[in-house]
Protein backbone atom coordinates (compact mmCIF):
# COMPACT_ATOMS: atom_id res chain seq x y z
CA UNK A 1 0.00 0.00 0.00
CA UNK A 2 1.44 3.37 -1.05
CA UNK A 3 1.58 5.92 1.72
CA UNK A 4 3.04 8.84 -0.19
CA UNK A 5 4.66 9.40 -3.54
CA UNK A 6 7.21 11.94 -4.74
CA UNK A 7 8.64 12.54 -8.23
CA UNK A 8 11.36 9.93 -7.68
CA UNK A 9 10.09 7.83 -4.78
CA UNK A 10 7.26 5.74 -3.51
CA UNK A 11 6.88 5.35 0.25
CA UNK A 12 4.90 2.26 1.13
CA UNK A 13 4.25 0.07 4.15
CA UNK A 14 6.89 -2.53 4.88
CA UNK A 15 6.01 -6.20 4.52
CA UNK A 16 7.74 -9.42 5.52
CA UNK A 17 9.05 -9.63 1.93
CA UNK A 18 11.35 -6.72 2.81
CA UNK A 19 13.28 -8.86 5.30
CA UNK A 20 16.52 -9.16 3.23
CA UNK A 21 16.55 -5.37 2.68
CA UNK A 22 16.00 -4.79 6.42
CA UNK A 23 18.97 -7.05 7.23
CA UNK A 24 21.18 -4.97 4.91
CA UNK A 25 19.95 -1.62 6.26
CA UNK A 26 20.06 -2.46 9.97
CA UNK A 27 23.60 -3.84 9.71
CA UNK A 28 24.99 -0.80 7.93
CA UNK A 29 27.75 0.57 10.21
CA UNK A 30 26.26 4.08 10.06
CA UNK A 31 22.87 2.75 11.17
CA UNK A 32 24.46 0.91 14.10
CA UNK A 33 26.55 3.94 15.06
CA UNK A 34 23.81 6.57 14.82
CA UNK A 35 20.63 4.67 15.62
CA UNK A 36 21.66 1.47 17.36
CA UNK A 37 22.23 -2.22 16.95
CA UNK A 38 18.85 -3.92 16.69
CA UNK A 39 20.46 -7.38 16.69
CA UNK A 40 18.90 -8.24 13.33
CA UNK A 41 21.32 -10.58 11.55
CA UNK A 42 19.17 -12.92 9.48
CA UNK A 43 15.95 -12.66 7.43
CA UNK A 44 14.20 -14.50 10.27
CA UNK A 45 15.40 -11.83 12.73
CA UNK A 46 14.18 -9.19 10.29
CA UNK A 47 10.73 -10.80 10.11
CA UNK A 48 10.53 -10.73 13.91
CA UNK A 49 11.70 -7.09 13.93
CA UNK A 50 9.14 -6.12 11.27
CA UNK A 51 6.31 -7.93 13.04
CA UNK A 52 7.04 -6.44 16.45
CA UNK A 53 7.98 -3.00 15.10
CA UNK A 54 6.55 -1.42 11.94
CA UNK A 55 3.73 -3.92 11.28
CA UNK A 56 2.51 -3.70 14.89
CA UNK A 57 2.71 0.09 14.68
CA UNK A 58 0.55 0.19 11.50
CA UNK A 59 -2.09 -1.88 13.29
CA UNK A 60 -1.94 0.08 16.52
CA UNK A 61 -1.40 3.67 15.41
CA UNK A 62 -2.16 3.73 11.70
CA UNK A 63 1.41 4.75 10.93
CA UNK A 64 4.95 3.45 11.29
CA UNK A 65 8.28 3.22 9.55
CA UNK A 66 7.75 2.61 5.83
CA UNK A 67 9.89 1.41 2.96
CA UNK A 68 11.22 4.13 0.65
CA UNK A 69 11.46 2.69 -2.84
CA UNK A 70 12.57 4.06 -6.19
CA UNK A 71 9.45 4.95 -8.17
CA UNK A 72 10.93 3.59 -11.40
CA UNK A 73 12.17 0.21 -10.23
CA UNK A 74 10.47 -0.39 -6.89
CA UNK A 75 13.85 -1.09 -5.31
CA UNK A 76 13.86 -0.38 -1.56
CA UNK A 77 16.54 2.16 -0.69
CA UNK A 78 15.68 3.18 2.84
CA UNK A 79 13.04 3.57 5.52
CA UNK A 80 11.16 6.65 6.59
CA UNK A 81 8.08 7.18 8.68
CA UNK A 82 6.62 7.96 12.05
CA UNK A 83 7.22 6.20 15.34
CA UNK A 84 5.24 6.38 18.55
CA UNK A 85 7.44 5.94 21.62
CA UNK A 86 6.22 5.78 25.20
CA UNK A 87 8.88 8.23 26.31
CA UNK A 88 7.91 11.00 23.87
CA UNK A 89 4.74 13.11 23.98
CA UNK A 90 4.03 12.62 20.27
CA UNK A 91 5.11 10.76 17.13
CA UNK A 92 8.64 11.28 15.87
CA UNK A 93 10.08 11.16 12.38
CA UNK A 94 12.58 8.39 11.64
CA UNK A 95 14.64 7.73 8.54
CA UNK A 96 17.61 5.67 7.39
CA UNK A 97 18.98 4.96 3.95
CA UNK A 98 21.37 2.44 2.44
CA UNK A 99 24.86 3.98 2.01
CA UNK A 100 24.73 4.02 -1.80
CA UNK A 101 21.56 6.13 -1.73
CA UNK A 102 22.73 8.81 0.68
CA UNK A 103 23.68 12.37 -0.32
CA UNK A 104 21.37 12.25 -3.34
CA UNK A 105 18.44 14.14 -1.85
CA UNK A 106 16.32 11.02 -1.39
CA UNK A 107 16.13 11.39 2.41
CA UNK A 108 14.99 15.01 2.14
CA UNK A 109 12.45 14.10 -0.54
CA UNK A 110 10.99 11.18 1.42
CA UNK A 111 11.04 12.91 4.81
CA UNK A 112 9.38 16.05 3.40
CA UNK A 113 6.58 13.95 1.95
CA UNK A 114 6.12 11.96 5.15
CA UNK A 115 6.09 15.15 7.22
CA UNK A 116 3.49 16.74 4.93
CA UNK A 117 1.40 13.56 5.11
CA UNK A 118 1.64 13.57 8.92
CA UNK A 119 0.04 17.00 8.93
CA UNK A 120 -2.47 16.51 6.09
CA UNK A 121 -3.67 12.95 6.69
CA UNK A 122 -3.02 12.46 10.41
CA UNK A 123 -3.58 16.06 11.49
CA UNK A 124 -0.50 16.15 13.69
CA UNK A 125 0.19 19.70 14.87
CA UNK A 126 3.75 18.91 15.96
CA UNK A 127 6.21 16.36 14.76
CA UNK A 128 9.22 15.35 16.84
CA UNK A 129 12.55 13.85 15.87
CA UNK A 130 15.34 12.40 17.97
CA UNK A 131 18.88 12.14 16.74
CA UNK A 132 22.35 11.30 17.98
CA UNK A 133 23.88 14.74 18.72
CA UNK A 134 26.94 13.98 16.59
CA UNK A 135 24.93 12.84 13.56
CA UNK A 136 25.46 16.08 11.62
CA UNK A 137 23.97 14.95 8.26
CA UNK A 138 20.65 14.03 9.91
CA UNK A 139 20.62 17.24 11.94
CA UNK A 140 21.19 19.28 8.76
CA UNK A 141 18.34 17.40 7.11
CA UNK A 142 16.03 18.13 10.06
CA UNK A 143 16.94 21.82 9.85
CA UNK A 144 16.01 21.82 6.15
CA UNK A 145 12.67 20.24 7.09
CA UNK A 146 11.96 23.03 9.58
CA UNK A 147 12.79 21.17 12.78
CA UNK A 148 14.26 23.12 15.68
CA UNK A 149 16.30 21.83 18.59
CA UNK A 150 14.22 21.52 21.77
CA UNK A 151 16.38 19.80 24.39
CA UNK A 152 18.65 16.88 25.18
CA UNK A 153 16.88 13.75 26.39
CA UNK A 154 17.62 10.17 27.42
CA UNK A 155 15.42 7.30 26.36
CA UNK A 156 15.00 4.15 28.42
CA UNK A 157 17.23 1.27 27.42
CA UNK A 158 20.76 2.13 26.40
CA UNK A 159 20.66 5.49 28.22
CA UNK A 160 22.28 7.38 25.34
CA UNK A 161 21.83 11.15 25.25
CA UNK A 162 19.83 12.29 22.22
CA UNK A 163 18.87 15.64 20.76
CA UNK A 164 15.12 16.20 20.57
CA UNK A 165 13.89 18.34 17.67
CA UNK A 166 10.37 19.53 16.96
CA UNK A 167 8.58 20.92 13.92
CA UNK A 168 5.37 22.83 14.61
CA UNK A 169 3.08 22.47 11.63
CA UNK A 170 0.14 24.69 12.55
CA UNK B 1 14.59 -43.87 82.80
CA UNK B 2 12.05 -43.14 80.04
CA UNK B 3 11.32 -39.76 81.57
CA UNK B 4 14.99 -38.91 81.75
CA UNK B 5 15.56 -39.91 78.10
CA UNK B 6 12.67 -37.74 77.07
CA UNK B 7 14.02 -34.76 79.02
CA UNK B 8 17.49 -35.24 77.57
CA UNK B 9 16.23 -35.42 73.98
CA UNK B 10 13.99 -32.38 74.62
CA UNK B 11 16.96 -30.44 75.94
CA UNK B 12 19.07 -31.47 72.94
CA UNK B 13 16.28 -30.44 70.56
CA UNK B 14 15.89 -27.07 72.30
CA UNK B 15 19.63 -26.50 72.13
CA UNK B 16 19.58 -27.36 68.44
CA UNK B 17 16.68 -24.98 67.82
CA UNK B 18 18.33 -22.31 69.88
CA UNK B 19 21.54 -22.75 67.81
CA UNK B 20 19.54 -22.43 64.56
CA UNK B 21 17.86 -19.30 65.89
CA UNK B 22 21.23 -17.85 66.88
CA UNK B 23 22.64 -18.49 63.42
CA UNK B 24 19.56 -16.95 61.80
CA UNK B 25 19.69 -13.92 64.10
CA UNK B 26 23.37 -13.41 63.32
CA UNK B 27 22.84 -13.71 59.54
CA UNK B 28 19.84 -11.35 59.64
CA UNK B 29 21.92 -8.83 61.56
CA UNK B 30 24.76 -9.13 59.01
CA UNK B 31 22.35 -8.80 56.05
CA UNK B 32 20.58 -5.78 57.59
CA UNK B 33 23.88 -4.05 58.38
CA UNK B 34 25.28 -4.60 54.88
CA UNK B 35 21.99 -3.49 53.38
CA UNK B 36 22.10 -0.25 55.37
CA UNK B 37 25.67 0.41 54.18
CA UNK B 38 24.60 -0.35 50.59
CA UNK B 39 21.76 2.14 50.86
CA UNK B 40 24.04 4.93 52.04
CA UNK B 41 26.55 4.30 49.28
CA UNK B 42 23.80 3.85 46.67
CA UNK B 43 22.33 7.21 47.67
CA UNK B 44 25.66 8.87 47.03
CA UNK B 45 26.03 7.04 43.72
CA UNK B 46 22.53 8.23 42.76
CA UNK B 47 23.49 11.82 43.50
CA UNK B 48 26.64 11.44 41.41
CA UNK B 49 24.56 10.01 38.55
CA UNK B 50 22.12 12.90 38.68
CA UNK B 51 25.02 15.34 38.61
CA UNK B 52 26.76 13.58 35.70
CA UNK B 53 23.45 13.37 33.84
CA UNK B 54 22.78 17.10 34.30
CA UNK B 55 26.30 17.95 33.12
CA UNK B 56 25.96 15.63 30.10
CA UNK B 57 22.57 17.10 29.14
CA UNK B 58 24.00 20.62 29.42
CA UNK B 59 27.10 19.72 27.41
CA UNK B 60 25.14 17.98 24.62
CA UNK B 61 22.69 20.89 24.45
CA UNK B 62 25.62 23.30 24.20
CA UNK B 63 27.10 21.07 21.47
CA UNK B 64 23.77 21.18 19.62
CA UNK B 65 23.63 24.97 19.89
CA UNK B 66 27.11 25.18 18.34
CA UNK B 67 26.00 22.78 15.58
CA UNK B 68 23.02 25.00 14.79
CA UNK B 69 25.24 28.08 14.62
CA UNK B 70 27.71 26.19 12.44
CA UNK B 71 24.93 25.07 10.09
CA UNK B 72 23.74 28.67 9.75
CA UNK B 73 27.28 29.88 9.08
CA UNK B 74 27.75 27.11 6.47
CA UNK B 75 24.50 28.05 4.75
CA UNK B 76 25.52 31.72 4.65
CA UNK B 77 28.95 30.73 3.38
CA UNK B 78 27.35 28.69 0.59
CA UNK B 79 25.21 31.66 -0.42
CA UNK B 80 28.20 34.02 -0.42
CA UNK B 81 30.25 31.60 -2.50
CA UNK B 82 27.44 31.31 -5.05
CA UNK B 83 27.17 35.11 -5.13
CA UNK B 84 30.90 35.43 -5.66
CA UNK B 85 30.85 32.91 -8.51
CA UNK B 86 28.21 34.96 -10.33
CA UNK B 87 30.16 38.26 -10.10
CA UNK B 88 32.01 39.40 -13.22
CA UNK B 89 35.82 39.43 -12.93
CA UNK B 90 37.08 42.64 -11.37
CA UNK B 91 33.68 43.57 -9.89
CA UNK B 92 33.83 46.14 -7.11
CA UNK B 93 31.94 43.84 -4.73
CA UNK B 94 34.56 41.05 -4.92
CA UNK B 95 36.89 42.30 -2.16
CA UNK B 96 33.98 42.70 0.24
CA UNK B 97 32.60 39.26 -0.66
CA UNK B 98 36.03 37.69 -0.21
CA UNK B 99 36.32 39.31 3.20
CA UNK B 100 32.92 38.00 4.25
CA UNK B 101 33.67 34.53 2.88
CA UNK B 102 36.92 34.42 4.84
CA UNK B 103 35.10 35.55 7.97
CA UNK B 104 32.45 32.83 7.66
CA UNK B 105 35.08 30.20 6.87
CA UNK B 106 36.85 31.18 10.09
CA UNK B 107 33.55 31.00 11.98
CA UNK B 108 32.80 27.51 10.64
CA UNK B 109 36.31 26.35 11.61
CA UNK B 110 35.95 27.89 15.09
CA UNK B 111 32.58 26.18 15.67
CA UNK B 112 34.07 22.89 14.52
CA UNK B 113 36.90 23.19 17.04
CA UNK B 114 34.55 24.25 19.84
CA UNK B 115 32.26 21.32 19.03
CA UNK B 116 35.16 18.89 19.29
CA UNK B 117 36.05 20.23 22.75
CA UNK B 118 32.43 20.17 23.96
CA UNK B 119 31.94 16.66 22.56
CA UNK B 120 34.95 15.39 24.51
CA UNK B 121 33.54 16.99 27.66
CA UNK B 122 30.02 15.59 27.06
CA UNK B 123 31.37 12.10 26.39
CA UNK B 124 33.34 12.32 29.64
CA UNK B 125 30.16 13.11 31.61
CA UNK B 126 28.34 10.36 29.74
CA UNK B 127 31.08 7.85 30.58
CA UNK B 128 30.90 8.91 34.23
CA UNK B 129 27.12 8.47 34.19
CA UNK B 130 27.46 5.00 32.62
CA UNK B 131 30.15 4.02 35.16
CA UNK B 132 27.99 5.11 38.10
CA UNK B 133 24.91 3.51 36.55
CA UNK B 134 26.67 0.15 36.60
CA UNK B 135 27.39 0.50 40.33
CA UNK B 136 23.84 1.73 40.97
CA UNK B 137 22.57 -1.47 39.34
CA UNK B 138 24.98 -3.51 41.46
CA UNK B 139 23.67 -1.87 44.65
CA UNK B 140 20.08 -2.45 43.54
CA UNK B 141 20.79 -6.14 43.01
CA UNK B 142 22.64 -6.32 46.30
CA UNK B 143 19.67 -4.74 48.04
CA UNK B 144 17.32 -7.25 46.41
CA UNK B 145 19.58 -10.15 47.42
CA UNK B 146 19.70 -9.02 51.05
CA UNK B 147 15.92 -8.39 51.17
CA UNK B 148 15.09 -11.86 49.84
CA UNK B 149 17.66 -13.40 52.20
CA UNK B 150 16.15 -11.67 55.25
CA UNK B 151 12.65 -12.79 54.24
CA UNK B 152 13.84 -16.38 53.80
CA UNK B 153 15.65 -16.30 57.14
CA UNK B 154 12.33 -15.34 58.73
CA UNK B 155 10.54 -18.23 57.04
CA UNK B 156 13.36 -20.56 58.11
CA UNK B 157 12.95 -19.50 61.74
CA UNK B 158 9.24 -20.29 61.54
CA UNK B 159 9.39 -23.55 59.61
CA UNK B 160 12.70 -24.89 61.03
CA UNK B 161 13.60 -26.18 57.53
CA UNK B 162 17.35 -26.21 57.33
CA UNK B 163 17.46 -26.41 53.52
CA UNK B 164 15.68 -23.06 53.44
CA UNK B 165 18.58 -21.65 55.42
CA UNK B 166 20.85 -22.74 52.52
CA UNK B 167 18.64 -20.98 49.96
CA UNK B 168 18.60 -17.83 52.09
CA UNK B 169 22.39 -18.02 52.38
CA UNK B 170 22.68 -18.09 48.56
CA UNK B 171 20.68 -14.83 48.32
CA UNK B 172 22.80 -13.39 51.11
CA UNK B 173 25.89 -14.27 49.08
CA UNK B 174 24.42 -12.67 45.93
CA UNK B 175 23.70 -9.51 47.92
CA UNK B 176 27.20 -9.56 49.38
CA UNK B 177 28.99 -10.10 46.04
CA UNK B 178 27.11 -7.30 44.25
CA UNK B 179 27.45 -5.03 47.28
CA UNK B 180 31.22 -5.55 47.37
CA UNK B 181 31.34 -5.05 43.57
CA UNK B 182 29.53 -1.74 44.04
CA UNK B 183 31.75 -0.58 46.89
CA UNK B 184 35.02 -1.53 45.23
CA UNK B 185 33.83 -0.52 41.74
CA UNK B 186 34.33 -3.91 40.18
CA UNK B 187 33.32 -4.31 36.56
CA UNK B 188 30.77 -7.00 37.35
CA UNK B 189 27.94 -6.47 34.84
CA UNK B 190 24.47 -7.54 35.93
CA UNK B 191 23.18 -6.51 32.45
CA UNK B 192 21.00 -9.49 31.67
CA UNK B 193 19.32 -9.51 35.05
CA UNK B 194 18.82 -5.74 35.05
CA UNK B 195 17.35 -5.78 31.55
CA UNK B 196 14.90 -8.39 32.74
CA UNK B 197 14.07 -6.44 35.89
CA UNK B 198 13.82 -3.00 34.24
Amino acid sequence: MAVVTTPRLLVRELTLHDAPFIVALLNDPAFIRNIGDRGVRTPADACAYLTAGPLASYARHGFGLCAVTLAETGEPIGICGLLQRDELPGPDLGFAFLPQYRARGYALEAASAVKADAHARLGLPTLLAIVNPVNDPSIRLLAKLGFEFERTIQLKGDGAFLSLFAAHMT
Amino acid sequence: MGDLDEKISEAVEQARESRLNSIIALLVAIAATLMALDNIKDGNVGQGMAQAQAHAVDAWSFYQAKSTKQNLAEATLDTLQVMRATQPPGAATLPDLDKRIASYQAQVARYEKEKTDIKTQAEGYQAEYDRLNLHDDQFDLSDAGFSVAIALFGVTALTRKRWLLGVAAVFLLVGFVFGVAGFFEWNLHPDLLMRWLS
